[in-house]
């Protein structure tokens, strides 16, 4: 798929695989390849500029762990984070009707679990 | 492990800044190891090849994740941008607030030092102001009467007081006019006092004891208070002044030269007001012209002479119609009456300091004349035109140069040289004077008694000078004037004359024919003609000469100069007509005689030189091609190049028979 597409979704990718709870850069990299079917690859390279611009403007807050000798970076969404969450969903159903209507393709409802 | 270990991309960070986060480095590698440890362990749970060593394991990783170094990087400049940001706009504006606080000082400098200047000045000022002291209170008496007091000082730098000057004092406005003259003479303080007189201005008037007269100070003595008018004055008569004109190198190695000479016509200004110094009648070395409001002395000397005043000889009389000089405004002869033998070479220098007196010039070169004479006694005296790009009548110094000099002297020589010129001349002469002596006694005066006879065929002058031949119906015309002033330059010191030779002799050609040029333009707008003799030269005289002149009473038989635009051929004979501008600026032949006689002379063929204005040549040359060569030169009038067409009159009603028979008589 067109990288140009993904790198617009992004943070609504990061914030969505981020609000069922707390995950780390590479959990969510491949969080978001099994969800999408294999469709959505997060280049690291895109992704921590990502998380960390999120964590700047307050959308998401990180905590360190231990794991294996290691530190393990995890990010939380935050109340700013869901909103901006919120907006950046509704902004895609916009999206999505809206070429889909030039598209000519009918909209299929899906049902969204949270 | 590999260049991309967590060491190597710490290594690669930029450097630590003070501003940074402590553990913004450690975070971002170790998140980034995580990671790069997580890819690596599932890299190596997904490979099937179990002979895959770590390294090609990692090598795969790195494939997929790309470089990590840069990775870091690029967080750590994310983190750190704004920080960086904000740090350099605030070196900015540091630079140019430190800039600004500069320039503010400077300019706070600058006004501060204005400001100084500005106190000191006022300071000094209001020092001056009080050592004047305190005004004196005004005395009692009338304010229309005050007193006037005048002192002389010198104008050296000392301000030296004159003793002895004759001051005087006259009124000038309507009310000090009644005042009678007064005069005195200043103290050893150099002061008159004239004491009470009306307020008003006077004319203040001296005589110093050099010998200095200055006129035309005024002074103003103002209701209720009293005037000390300080006149300064020249310290002495003359003021020293270097010639520095170049000179040409001129040869005499002709055998038919005998002298050789160049006149330098100098004007030199002298100081305001001065008036005249020394006695009327003498060859003083000052004089006014107030009539032409010029202050300035003008007199001819010679390149390498020292010009005595003391020696030169009391103007007579008839000698100022010379130089239309009166007796009231003693202006200075205008020709030389000493002469100077110069060596046979005139040798050039770049500063010849000739002395008149007191004086030496420092270029004020009006004029260069040629003084020449042959061995048989043939005597010429030419002016040495200007540069052509400047009108003649407009004689700029600067414009004589060598080269025109040296032109000048070569074309004197060769018209000096043509005998035919002179055969014709003589011939001329002794008819012209035949009819004189039949004529009335004021022509008798213009002719000159010295003719002998001239017709040896070896020399055209038996003796001295040569006779004077005035074509002129009418001997008593300005023309004949002018041209026996002329030849009086000659005719004094040449043991020839009689009391009726005052006037005879010598002159430009022998004074036998008039030599003219025709201009294009003339001040007087009238004639076409300009005499070219040294009297009329400049503008001295000219201009109410040729509004004397009636062309009528001369035909131009010949062409003895001309521009350097038109080239006319040798030994061709032509008719020659007067040439003068009419009111509409047109140039109109006007018929002045019935005859067209030709001059059958030989011509010179002129000489193509840019520099040169004119050369001299003698042609005759007819009417159409005079009315030819004006038509072609018409064009260049415009652009300043000044065509000099000199033309030779002769007497009226001479025809080729004539001129024939003469010859074979």
């Amino acid at each position: 798929m067109d990288a140009k597409l993904i790198s617009g979704m992004l943070d609504l990718l990061i914030l969505e695989t981020l609000s069922p709870g707390p995950s780390y850069g590479y959990e969510i990299t491949q969080s978001v390849l099994s969800r999408s079917d294999g469709k959505f690859e997060l280049k690291e390279g895109s992704l921590y500029p990502a998380l960390h611009r999120l964590e700047r403007n307050k959308s998401l807050k990180s905590f360190w762990q231990e794991y294996e000798g290691r530190r393990r970076k995890y990010y939380q969404i935050t109340a700013v984070g869901k909103k901006l969450l919120a907006a950046k969903r509704t902004e895609w159903k916009q999206f999505t009707v809206a070429v889909n209507g030039v598209l000519g393709i009918q909209q299929q409802v899906i049902p969204h679990s949270t | 492990m590999t260049d991309d270990g967590p060491d190597e991309v710490a290594a690669r960070l930029p450097r630590p800044r003070e501003d940074e986060p402590q553990s913004l480095r450690q975070d971002i590698v170790d998140e980034l190891a995580d990671h790069l440890a997580c890819s690596v362990l599932r890299e190596r749970l997904r490979s099937d090849e179990k002979q895959s060593t770590d390294l090609q394991l990692w090598q795969r990783v790195i494939h997929r994740f790309g470089s990590p170094s840069q990775l870091a990087r690029q967080l750590w400049f994310d983190w750190m941008w704004e920080k960086i940001m904000m740090q350099r706009i605030t070196t900015i504006l540091l630079f140019v607030l430190v800039l600004g606080c500069g320039a503010l000082l400077y300019s706070m400098n600058n006004t501060l030092q204005n400001s100084r200047l500005q106190q000191a000045v006022m300071l000094q000022e209001l020092m001056q102001l009080k050592a004047l002291g305190t005004p004196e209170p005004v005395k009692n008496q009338p304010t229309e009467w005050n007193n006037l007091s005048v002192k002389v000082v010198y104008d050296d730098e000392a301000k030296t007081p004159v003793a002895g000057a004759v001051v005087k004092c006259s009124g000038q406005t309507d009310h000090t006019k009644t005042i009678p003259n007064s005069q005195m003479t200043s103290s050893e303080q150099g002061v008159v006092d004239f004491g009470l007189v009306l307020y008003g201005q006077y004319s203040i008037g001296l005589e110093l004891p050099n010998g200095v007269e200055t006129k035309n100070h005024v002074a103003s003595v103002r209701p209720g208070k009293d005037e000390i008018f300080e006149v300064v004055v020249p310290k002495s008569a003359t003021r020293p002044v270097k010639f520095t004109r170049i000179l040409p190198e001129i040869s005499f190695d002709e055998s038919s030269i005998e002298t050789g000479r160049i006149w330098y016509h100098v004007r030199l200004p002298y100081p305001e007001n001065a008036t005249k110094s020394g006695k009327k009648g003498s060859a003083v070395a000052w004089g006014v012209n107030e009539t032409e409001k010029q202050k300035q002395q003008e007199f001819f000397v010679s390149q390498d002479g020292v010009i005595d005043a003391s020696k030169l000889t009391a103007i007579e009389p008839q000698d100022r119609l010379i130089g239309q000089v009166n007796a009231e405004d003693q202006r200075l002869h205008r020709f030389a009456v000493e002469r100077w033998i110069v060596p046979e070479s005139v040798t050039p220098s770049e500063t010849a300091e000739i002395r008149f007196g007191k004086y030496t010039f420092h270029d004020e070169l009006a004029d260069v004349y040629i003084e020449m004479t042959l061995n048989d006694g043939r005597k010429m005296l030419t002016r040495v035109p200007p540069s052509p790009l400047v009108p003649s009548v407009f004689l700029q110094p600067t414009n004589i140069t060598p080269k025109t000099i040296q032109k000048s002297f070569e074309r004197t020589r060769t018209m000096l040289a043509d005998n035919s010129l002179w055969a014709y001349a003589n011939d001329w002469s002794a008819d012209a004077a035949q009819q004189s002596a039949q004529g009335s006694g004021e022509s008798s005066s213009m002719m000159g008694s010295g003719r002998g006879d001239q017709h040896d065929g070896t020399s055209s002058y038996g003796g001295g000078y040569g006779g004077l031949g005035v074509a002129s119906p009418k001997p008593t015309d300005p023309l004949a004037s002018m041209l026996g002033q002329f030849i009086n330059f000659y005719a004094g010191a040449s043991g020839t004359a009689s009391s009726s030779a005052s006037y005879g002799g010598g002159g430009f050609f022998d004074g036998n024919v008039i030599t003219f040029s025709v201009f294009p333009e003339v001040a007087s707008g009238k004639h076409l003609i300009e005499f070219s003799t040294p009297a009329a030269a400049n503008s001295f005289g000219m201009i109410n000469f040729l509004d004397q002149i009636d062309m009528n009473d001369y035909l131009i038989t010949g062409i003895l100069g001309m521009s350097n635009q038109v080239e006319f051929e040798e030994s061709v004979k032509y008719d020659i007509q007067v040439m003068q501008k009419d009111a509409d600026g047109e140039i109109q032949p006007v018929t002045i005689a019935t005859s067209t006689s030709i001059i059958s002379t030989k011509g010179l063929r002129h000489v193509q030189e840019p520099d040169v204005m004119s050369s001299v040549c003698l042609l005759s040359v007819s009417r159409e091609e005079l009315l030819h060569a004006l038509d072609v030169l018409q064009p260049s009038y415009s652009d300043g190049i000044f065509p000099t067409i000199m033309a030779v009159a002769s007497k009226a009603a001479e025809t080729d028979e004539n001129t024939e028979e003469a010859e074979a008589n």
